[in-house]
Formats: C-alpha cells, sequence, structure tokens
C-alpha cells in the first residue's frame, strides 16, 4: 500500500478539492443553468451548497468513525467483504468513467477553440500521461502540484473583474418571476459536479489533523460557492439571454475583455485556467480511482496499476461519445443521478447501516487508529 | 532505475514538443490577415463575401507607386479585396479561400458590415457563422452599409492604414452610435425583437484626394425588426435614441433660442442622466423618463449675456425644449412610423412587470405604439467658459 508517513496539511486539501468541482464546473455551467433558469441562474451557486455540505459531511463522518480508511475500505467493514468488494468495484467503475469524460470535456474544449487541427485523442492521452506521473509520485506530490496549478487556476479569475464597464446590471431582473422551480431545475447539473467534493475521503487518511481537514473542506466548500456566483453573475451581466445560448460562456466573456484596445484577446489566460485546473481534476480523480482499485482489489503497490488504469479512462473517454451533443447529454441526463448516487447517496446509506449495526473501526481490534 | 529515468525523460520531452501546439501551428507568413468583412446579396440568392486584408509591408510600397493618381501625392495602398459568392457565408468563403493562396485569419477582424439589400432580407443565418465560428470576436463593430457593403473596403483612407481601422476608431471615440457583435446578439434574442445598426455611407472625396482615397462613417442608423431592416433611421433620430439608452457620450449639442429668431446655442461637454421607469396603470403602459443634463457653452449665436441669470434659466429652457424635441421625435418615429421597439421597452416592462409582461408578449406589436412616454426634464448650462458676453458683439447690442 501506500507508504503512510506521507502527509498532506489540512490547508492542501482545499487546493485539491477546489478545482476538482470548478475545472470543469466553470465553463460549461453557466448556459446549462441558463437554459433553465435564465435570469435566476446566478442563485445556483448558493442552491449548491446543500449538496456540498451533504457530500462533505457524509466524506468526514465516515472517516471519523473509520480513521484512516477510504470509502471503498470502510465499505468492507461495514457490510461485509463480498457486498463490500462490489460497492469497491462500483466505485472504481464510476471513477473511472467519470475519470474518461473529465479528460473528454478537458479535450473538446481545447479543440474546439484552440488546437483546431491537433487530433482529439492526442490532447487527451498527452493530459493523462502527464496526470499519471503525478499520481505515481503519490499524495503528497499531488497536493504540492495542486498548490501551485490551484493558484494558476484562481487567478485568471481576477481578470473578469476588467469587464465592469460592460456589466449590464438590469440583466438580473426580473428577479424570480417563475419562482424557486427554475432555479432548483438549473442546479441539479452543478450540485453533482458539487458533490465530488466527497473526493476528500480518499485524502483525509493522509491529513494530519482530520478536525482541520474537514474545516477545510468547508472552506473549499464556500470557495466553490461563491466563485459560482460570481461567474455566473459576470456571464449573466454580459451576455444577458443570449447565456444559454453559447457553448462556453465564460470563453466569450474572456473574448469580450479589452482595456484601451490593446488589452485584449485575454482567452489565452482561459486556456491556462483550464489546463491548470483540469490537471488538477484529473490527478485527484485518476488518484481516486486508482486508489480504489487497488484496495478493492488488494494490489501492494498501486504505482504499478496507474499506468493501465489511465489508458482505460482514456478509452472511456472516447467510448460511446461520438460528439459533443452526446457528451453534454451525458452530463445532464446521467451525470445528475450517477455522481450523487456515489458521492451522497451510498456513503450516507453506509453510514446509515455503519450506525445501526454499530460498526467502528475499534471492534475489529483497532486496526489504522 | 536507469529504465525508469529513460521513460520520465522521454516522457518529458515528448510532453513539452507537443504541448507548444506546433500541429496548429501557423506561420505568419502563410497567413492572410483579414480586416473587415461585407456581405452582400447576390444573384439567385447567393450571399457575396467581400474581404479586406492587410498586404504586407513590403508589397504595400510597391502598389503604392502604381496606385498614385491625382494631385495628392502617392497613395500607400496597404489592403487589397477579394470577393467570391456561395449558398451561405461558409460556403462563400470557403470559395474565397481557394483564390486566395494565404489562409484567412480572422483574430485581426473588428468590422462586418452587411449590405442593404441582405439586410432587408434578415442577417440571422449570416450572423450564425460569425457568432460560432471561433475566430471572429465577439467584441467586433457592426455595420449596414448604405448601398452595397463591399463598397466600404475599396477605399484608402489618408489617416488610417485601412478603412475597418477607420470605421473602428471613429466608432471607438464614443461620439456616435456603435453596437459589437455580441450586444446584437443579445439584441436579437431580447424581449423587443427590434434593433437599430449603425448605417454607414462613403464619405464623399475632397477634391484632391486620389479615387477612393477616403473613409466610410456612420450617420444614421438602420431599424431592425427581427432580423431583417425596414428603414434607416436619420442622425438625428439616432441621437434621440441614444438619449432614452443612456447612451450619449463625449457630444455636442446644439439648439436654437427662441426657435431660430435668436440664433444657436452649442454646449459641449453634456453630462446627462437618464433614468425610464416603466409604469402600468389600469389598461395605460406607461414610460416614464427622467433627463438631468447639464453642459457648459462653446458657442453662443445669440445675444443674450450668459451672466444675467434671467437670461441664462431662458437658455436653460431652450435647452430644455430641445431635448425634449429630439427624444419625442424619436418615440414619435420608433412608434408609429416603424412600429419597433428600439428603446427596448418590452425588457423594461418585463423586469418590472413579469406578470403582466407574460400576458402581453405576443400583443407587444400593438401594445408598443400605444405606449405613453411622459418626460420630466432638467436642464442647465453651467459654465460660459473663457468669455461672459458673446464675443466681438458691441456692447450695446448685447442684451444685459
Amino acid at each position: 500500500m501506500m507508504k503512510k508517513n506521507e502527509m498532506i496539511t489540512p490547508m492542501q486539501l482545499a487546493f485539491i478539492l477546489y478545482p476538482t468541482v470548478m475545472a470543469t464546473g466553470f465553463l460549461a455551467l453557466p448556459s446549462l443553468a441558463a437554459s433553465y433558469a435564465p435570469y435566476d441562474f446566478w442563485m445556483i451557486g448558493l442552491v449548491v451548497l446543500g449538496t456540498g455540505i451533504l457530500s462533505v459531511a457524509a466524506a468526514t463522518s465516515l472517516h471519523a468513525r473509520f480513521p484512516r480508511m477510504t470509502v471503498v475500505e470502510c465499505s468492507e467493514r461495514i457490510l461485509g467483504k463480498a457486498l463490500g468488494k462490489i460497492i469497491g468495484m462500483l466505485y472504481f467503475l464510476n471513477l473511472v468513467h467519470v475519470t474518461g469524460v473529465v479528460s473528454r470535456e478537458y479535450a473538446e474544449f481545447v479543440k474546439n477553440n484552440f488546437l483546431i487541427k491537433t487530433p482529439m485523442m492526442l490532447v487527451i492521452v498527452l493530459m493523462l500521461l502527464l496526470v499519471s506521473n503525478a499520481v505515481r509520485g503519490g499524495v503528497s506530490v499531488i497536493a504540492k502540484s495542486a498548490l501551485i496549478f490551484t493558484t494558476c487556476f484562481v487567478f485568471p479569475l481576477i481578470f473578469l473583474l476588467l469587464l465592469l464597464p460592460d456589466l449590464e446590471w438590469g440583466n438580473v431582473l426580473p428577479f424570480m418571476s417563475h419562482g424557486i422551480v427554475p432555479v432548483l431545475k438549473a442546479s441539479a447539473v452543478p450540485q453533482s459536479w458539487v458533490s465530488e467534493l466527497f473526493l476528500i475521503n480518499f485524502f483525509l487518511p493522509y491529513v494530519s489533523d482530520s478536525k482541520a481537514g474537514m474545516k477545510w473542506g468547508y472552506i473549499a466548500l464556500s470557495a466553490v460557492s461563491v466563485s459560482m456566483v460570481l461567474i455566473n453573475l459576470i456571464v449573466l451581466l454580459v451576455l444577458g439571454l443570449d447565456t444559454s445560448n453559447k457553448a462556453y460562456p465564460i470563453l466569450v466573456a474572456f473574448r469580450y475583455i479589452s482595456i484601451g484596445g490593446f488589452f485584449e484577446n485575454l482567452e489565452a489566460l482561459l486556456l491556462v485556467m483550464w489546463v491548470a485546473g483540469n490537471f488538477v481534476k484529473l490527478t485527484v480523480f485518476l488518484y481516486a480511482t486508482v486508489t480504489a482499485f487497488s484496495q478493492c482489489f488488494g494490489v501492494t503497490d498501486f504505482r504499478t496499476v496507474v499506468l493501465p488504469i489511465a489508458v482505460l479512462a482514456s478509452v472511456f473517454s472516447i467510448w460511446d461519445l461520438p460528439n459533443f451533443s452526446v457528451m453534454q447529454q451525458l452530463l445532464v441526463k446521467v451525470g445528475t443521478f450517477e455522481t450523487p448516487l456515489f458521492m451522497n447517496v451510498i456513503p450516507l446509506l453506509l453510514l446509515l447501516v455503519a450506525w445501526l449495526t454499530g460498526r467502528k473501526s475499534a471492534d475489529d481490534g483497532g486496526v489504522g487508529g | 532505475m536507469n529504465m525508469i529515468r529513460l521513460v520520465h525523460a522521454v516522457s518529458a520531452v515528448l510532453v513539452l514538443t507537443m504541448t507548444t501546439g506546433c500541429w496548429d501551428r501557423d506561420e505568419l507568413n502563410d497567413l492572410a490577415l483579414v480586416t473587415a468583412l461585407a456581405l452582400d446579396q447576390g444573384k439567385n440568392n447567393d450571399i457575396v463575401t467581400t474581404i479586406q486584408f492587410l498586404l504586407p509591408r513590403s508589397q504595400s510600397g510597391v502598389g503604392g507607386t502604381g496606385g498614385g493618381g491625382g494631385g495628392g501625392g502617392g497613395m500607400n495602398k496597404e489592403t487589397a479585396v477579394r470577393t467570391a459568392s456561395g449558398v451561405n457565408v461558409a460556403d462563400a468563403l470557403s470559395k474565397l479561400q481557394r483564390r486566395m493562396p494565404r489562409k484567412l485569419f480572422w483574430g485581426q477582424c473588428k468590422i462586418f458590415i452587411f449590405g442593404e439589400e441582405l439586410a432587408h432580407k434578415g442577417i440571422q443565418e449570416s450572423l450564425d457563422l460569425l457568432s460560432r465560428h471561433p475566430q471572429p470576436r465577439e467584441r467586433s463593430f457592426v455595420f449596414v452599409s448604405a448601398g452595397k457593403a463591399s463598397d466600404n473596403l475599396e477605399l484608402f483612407p489618408p489617416l488610417e492604414r485601412t478603412s475597418a481601422e477607420a470605421l473602428r476608431k471613429l466608432s471607438e471615440m464614443d461620439i456616435g452610435y456603435k453596437l459589437t457583435l455580441q450586444q446584437l446578439n443579445s439584441k436579437l434574442v431580447d424581449d423587443s425583437e427590434a434593433l437599430a445598426i449603425p448605417y454607414i455611407h462613403v464619405l464623399k472625396k475632397s477634391k484632391a484626394a486620389a479615387p477612393g482615397q477616403t473613409i466610410p462613417y456612420v450617420y444614421g442608423s438602420a431599424v431592425m425588426k427581427g432580423d431583417r431592416m425596414i428603414g434607416v433611421m436619420s442622425e438625428k433620430v439616432t441621437r434621440g435614441m441614444m438619449w432614452l439608452n443612456d447612451d450619449i457620450g463625449d457630444y455636442t449639442i446644439t439648439f436654437w433660442m427662441d426657435g431660430r429668431s435668436q440664433g444657436a446655442i452649442s454646449l459641449r461637454p453634456i453630462v446627462a442622466h437618464i433614468k425610464t421607469t416603466p409604469l402600468i396603470q389600469g389598461d395605460q403602459w406607461m414610460i416614464k423618463v427622467k433627463v438631468n443634463v447639464e453642459g457648459d457653452m462653446l458657442q453662443n449665436g445669440t445675444a443674450y449675456n450668459p451672466v444675467d441669470p434671467q437670461l441664462l434659466a431662458k437658455m436653460d429652457k431652450a435647452f430644455e425644449k430641445d431635448v425634449r424635441d429630439r427624444i419625442e421625435l424619436t418615440v414619435q418615429q420608433a412608434q408609429h412610423k416603424f412600429n419597433a421597439d428600439i428603446f427596448d421597452f418590452a425588457k423594461a416592462f418585463h423586469r418590472k412587470y413579469p406578470k403582466q409582461w407574460e400576458k402581453e408578449k405576443g400583443n407587444w406589436d400593438k401594445r408598443f405604439p400605444q405606449v405613453k412616454v411622459t418626460m420630466d426634464i432638467t436642464a442647465h448650462i453651467l459654465r460660459s467658459g473663457l468669455i461672459l458676453a458673446p464675443d466681438g458683439m458691441p456692447h450695446d447690442e448685447v442684451i444685459p
């Protein structure tokens, strides 16, 4: 297994989690959401807080009950070996699938807007190669690279403030003219992304102070919520009703920045954000996938399976996804339910069973602890 | 261990070389920098596209010696145009590309011009390409041209490098009406479904200038209902629309005292605060316009001495009347001549009265001409400039 002396600080946890949700989310989010609530979609950043709290709470209470264990390990404790292995396998399948889809989302944007002639597979494979290298380094490498890349990811967002002269504040009106229902509908997809905060569970065993880890988990959640509101608001105030028709509204917002006629073409910054953010996101997902696999099947050194699983993920990135619109459909119609199932529902059910049966890791002779 | 290092080194080199994006490299020598695109209606429902592209510096000098006619010395032609037609814009552009030895590059293209005839037929289909293609910028300016759009491209401005650059700079000066591609897109899907696009003409060249040595300039606007042009608004009416939309920038206002009998007064700069408030009373839909405008005197053609508070008040009154007349004229034309809600009153009502709006949405064409516009205008002249009484006028002729 992993070197147990590897440790990450609770703050690094927040740096890992923030792009895990935001990296793909911020790009497609406004247009998906705007199609349901064209004037009110900026509010979904607040609505998703519910799912986020549920995810972080589930992850941290599972960890509190079974210290130094991931959800895959403790499902075996809670449900017994056979059922636990099945759950572990399901986690592996879900995570490898999501890793594939995320790398596809990453490559779609790059190919659509920047590297038009480059084969998409090359974009996917190169990223996954880099990501597998980072994952092989273990959690501390992931955490340290997240410190650098998450900063690269957040910094360009500041440039969106240069759009202040172009903001049309009236665009937020009419306020909730159709009640709260459209806003809730609009947050269906984003909340599934926010539920990915549950992946904190895979890193908690390496956090020196798990109380502080929980705190930083919630800090990451608040940062996600604030950035979602900010990004959606800026997009709404610049594009108005046209938001829902843009494949990447935030790209248009960045392209729209123009200060004094020479400070423009800032979409290159967006590409920096996109690559940096998705790198972190993919390392987190690939790491979780590899961990789920090796814990489920008792692999002694997880490094041996990193590359094969990355190859598997690259297969999932093209399998059954013939075009952009099918990918969007997958995110909306499948992702909305698939991700919260694994990130909210199963963990909560596990907690419930553990609570009913009174199982704790201490019952089995204080493993880990 | 050495094996692993080798693998690491190879993958690092691979990643580094591939991520430079060399697959998609574009050398400047292989690109034609498009500065403007003109779209016209062709025969058999075809679209005629005309592009203006930059000539590299070394080549433009050669063109200059040949192109110099007239009295004003040689003219430096820094641009050339090329035309092709097709069933739609994309088709026409692909045919155009076959007549260009270099790849068209749109990143610098900031001007899109629709010919009048095409604008009458509808611009939505052509607009689709401009927004869908990743290269054209959302902040480009959009115009409708009097006559053929392509005529605006084969001009060689004396001051700027290209006629496209001249148009862009004119628009960015913030004195006239301007519209970006993104604003056009947003307005097309907005509640009112009507808008105005800046209308450009070719400026008549001065006598000594070489043929084509002039620029296109914005004068008035094309009124669009949906994506179709239905008429032309004069510059004065367009200004009135800018007043109502609170879009007044750097701008000189000139008005007559007492209906032309006393001479004209000009003010600049003026600062205007305009607020429009929708109001529904029973079946009466109203827009209350509150204008608060101040300006400094630039020229005084009357015999009035602006130092005298009573005379100044009279001038303020004339100023106020002028602003009122401008807005009234525009509202009158929009409501009754065009029946096009270019002020986006529809959006204002939607924002304040979402429920009533939902009911009246389909009926807006009938409702809009009946919207009552009331005005509350306060206008003040703040300063008289460097002199007090009208310049060069004998003291006894100045009205005190």
